[in-house]
């Protein structure tokens, strides 16, 4: 049997949703959604931090101002995800980049990070009724 | 082999995701899901064959 939203304001529920991944589903009632959602993006995360993904791209913004922007919009994805992010790559690595699962662990936060843009807008489509 | 790791790693993580995020019975969000995998899976593996024979 589908599980029933709760009333919620739209903004408030999309706000948790971004704070924490999953945190939005569970809010709305939809926990079995928020339990797979949270796991994986969680799980990406993790994994992208062990492969010092962090550090990713691991220049300054003038030497590739697109991937540079791309990963910032990325990483904005989620706030504890992002932030989790931020503290991991506050000392920096210099060896960080030798890594041959560098990229790897980039590509990881910030897929973890595009995949929460998306559940947060499903929560909004299911408070506005257009999704179940 | 460790590169193939995370490909699957990859592919379950969004697949899994695209399960929960769509619509219609179990059934069918489970063959989404499914779907996801697969499509990245032999996709980057083709891909990764064709980038083999280019040679830059």
């Amino acid at each position: 049997m589908a599980e029933k939203p709760k009333k919620l304001n739209p903004f408030t529920a999309c706000g948790l949703a971004w704070l924490f991944p999953g945190a939005g589903h569970f809010a709305i009632g939809k926990a079995k959604r928020g339990i797979v959602i949270s796991a994986s993006i969680w799980l990406m995360l993790i994994i992208g931090l062990i492969s010092k993904g962090a550090y990713y791209p691991g220049f300054d913004y003038k030497d590739g101002q697109l991937l540079y922007l791309m990963n910032f919009f990325a990483k904005l994805g989620s706030f504890t995800g992002g932030l989790v992010t931020f503290l991991g790559s506050v000392t920096p690595d210099p060896k960080a980049a030798a890594s041959p699962v560098f990229e790897y662990g980039g590509r990881l936060i910030e897929i973890a990070g595009l995949l929460n843009y998306l559940a947060t807008l499903d929560v909004f489509d299911i408070l506005s009724g257009r999704k179940q | 082999m460790k590169h193939f790791l995370y490909l699957v790693l990859f592919a379950v993580t969004i697949g899994a995701v695209f399960c929960a995020l769509s619509e219609g019975s179990s059934r069918e969000k489970i063959t989404h899901g499914l779907k996801a995998f697969l499509q990245f899976l032999i996709i980057s593996m083709v891909l990764a064959w064709v980038f083999y024979f280019i040679p830059w």
